[in-house]
C-alpha cells in the first residue's frame, strides 16, 4: 500500500486541478556526483540531496516501471535526450563515456507540482545503459 | 537582444503574412472523459502560442527577405508582431519557410511561428480587460484551485460580497501561505480591504528555475471600511512562463487595524 502524504488523495481527485503531474529523477553515480533530470524543467526538493536541486528538463521517456511481486527484480527503463553538448560530443554521451554509470543509484519519483509532494517513489541501480545519435 | 528586432515592425510592413493566418494556444491540459460522468482536465505542459502563417504570390525581394530571417534567427529568436491584437510576440520560425514559385517572379511562402516561453519580449501585453483572465481560489465546482499551507488554518468564506466572485479563503495565522501556479506573463493579485485586514507579503517565483522574480513586497489591505476586491499588487513585465505567487500572512497590521486577516480571492493573469 502506497500512503500518500497530506492533500494528495484531495489533490489527485480533482476534476479541474490546475496541477502538473511530472517525472523526477535523482542519480547518484558510483563516484557520488548528482544528476537531476526531469520531464519538466524546474527547482524542486531532492530526495538525494534533501535540499532544493535544478533539475534539467531531459527526459523524454519516463519509466514505465513493472513491479513482479515475486523472486524477480522490479524494474523499469527511461530515456534521456541525447541533443544538447557540441558538435564533438554530446553532454549525455560524454556523461556516460567518462563516468560508470552502471549500477548508479536512481531515485525516480512522480511528483504534484502546486501542492509540492511526491506520490510514488521508486529507487533502483542503472544497468544496460546505451547511447545512441538523436 | 534578439526580441529588438521586428519581422513586421509596421502594418504597411511588406512582411506582414496574408490575412487568413491561424493563431491561437495550443492543448496544455490532458483531458478525459469516459463515456459518461465526470470530465477531468489537467495542465501537463506550457507552451507558447503558434501562428500559421503564408505570403502569397510575393516579389523575389521579398521572398528574399524572408528567406534571410528565417536563415539569420534560426539560432536565435524575434519579435512577430500581431496588429490585429496590438500585441507582440517572441519566438522563431518552428521549421524552415517553404517557397513556392508561382510563375512572374513570384513566390508563395509558408511557415509556422512558434511563441517561446522565457524570451525577453518586445513589449509587454498591457490590456487587463481584454487579455486577462482570473484565476479564483476554487472553480465553480468547488475544487480549491489555490495551494493553502496548512488547509485547517484557512477558513472558506462562500458568500463575501466584497470578494471577487463571491467568495475567498481567509486567515490570520502567522506565516501560513496561499499559492496559485499560473501560466501566462505578469499577474496581478486582488483583494479586498476591511478594518481587520493585516499586511500581507506578496511574491512571485519563477517555476523553471526557483528564482524570485518578484521578491516578497509588502502590501497593506487595511481600511476602515470594507472595500470591494481590486488589485492590490500589479506585477506585470513577465515573460510567458509558468509562476507560482505567494501569499503570505506577515503578522504585521496597519496600526489602525483590527487583525491580522489575509484575503486570497483571486489573482489576474495575463494571457
Amino acid at each position: 500500500v502506497i500512503a500518500l502524504p497530506a492533500g494528495a488523495p484531495a489533490e489527485l481527485a480533482k476534476s479541474f486541478a490546475p496541477d502538473l503531474r511530472i517525472h523526477l529523477l535523482d542519480v547518484q553515480l558510483g563516484n557520488g556526483s548528482n544528476f537531476f533530470w526531469s520531464d519538466f524543467e524546474g527547482a524542486f526538493l531532492s530526495r538525494l540531496t534533501g535540499a532544493v536541486e535544478q533539475y534539467k528538463p531531459w527526459i523524454k521517456q519516463p519509466p514505465t516501471i513493472k513491479r513482479t511481486r515475486s523472486l524477480s527484480a522490479d524494474g523499469g527503463s527511461f530515456e534521456l535526450q541525447n541533443l544538447t553538448g557540441n558538435t564533438i560530443e554530446r553532454d549525455l554521451a560524454k556523461l556516460l563515456r567518462d563516468h560508470e554509470a552502471e549500477g548508479a543509484y536512481v531515485v525516480y519519483r512522480r511528483w504534484l507540482v502546486p501542492l509540492d509532494v511526491c506520490y510514488f517513489e521508486f529507487h533502483g541501480f542503472i544497468t544496460e545503459q546505451s547511447v545512441e545519435e538523436e | 537582444m534578439s526580441e529588438q528586432n521586428i519581422l513586421n515592425p509596421s502594418q504597411t510592413s511588406l512582411l506582414n503574412p496574408d490575412w487568413g493566418y491561424t493563431e491561437g494556444l495550443p492543448e496544455m491540459r490532458s483531458i478525459f472523459q469516459a463515456r459518461s460522468g465526470n470530465l477531468f482536465t489537467r495542465q501537463n505542459s506550457g507552451l507558447g502560442r503558434t501562428y500559421d502563417l503564408e505570403w502569397h504570390g510575393r516579389d523575389l525581394a521579398t521572398k528574399h527577405a524572408l528567406q534571410q530571417w528565417d536563415e539569420q534567427y534560426r539560432n536565435d529568436f524575434f519579435t512577430f508582431a500581431d496588429w490585429e491584437r496590438g500585441r507582440y510576440f517572441s519566438g522563431r520560425f518552428a521549421a524552415p519557410l517553404t517557397f513556392s514559385p508561382r510563375g512572374n517572379q513570384t513566390y508563395d511562402v509558408k511557415g509556422q511561428f512558434v511563441e517561446l516561453p522565457g524570451a525577453a519580449m518586445y513589449a509587454y501585453a498591457a490590456d487587463w480587460t481584454r487579455d486577462a483572465i482570473f484565476l479564483e481560489e476554487r472553480n465553480g465546482f468547488g475544487e480549491d484551485l489555490v495551494k493553502l499551507l496548512t488547509p485547517g488554518n484557512w477558513t472558506f468564506l462562500g458568500s463575501q460580497p466584497f470578494a471577487h466572485g463571491g467568495k475567498e479563503y481567509f486567515s490570520a495565522v502567522t506565516n501560513e501561505t496561499a499559492e496559485w501556479i499560473y501560466f501566462g506573463y505578469g499577474c496581478s493579485v486582488w483583494c479586498l480591504k476591511g478594518a481587520n485586514s493585516g499586511i500581507m507579503g506578496i511574491s512571485v517565483i519563477r517555476l523553471r528555475d526557483g528564482v524570485y522574480v518578484y521578491g516578497e513586497t509588502n502590501f497593506d489591505a487595511y481600511s476602515a471600511s470594507d472595500v470591494a476586491s481590486a488589485p492590490i499588487a500589479i506585477i506585470a513585465n513577465l515573460v510567458l512562463d509558468l509562476y507560482r505567487v505567494k501569499l503570505r500572512v506577515t503578522g504585521t497590521k496597519n496600526g489602525s487595524s483590527s487583525g491580522f486577516v489575509l484575503d486570497a480571492d483571486a489573482i489576474q493573469v495575463m494571457r
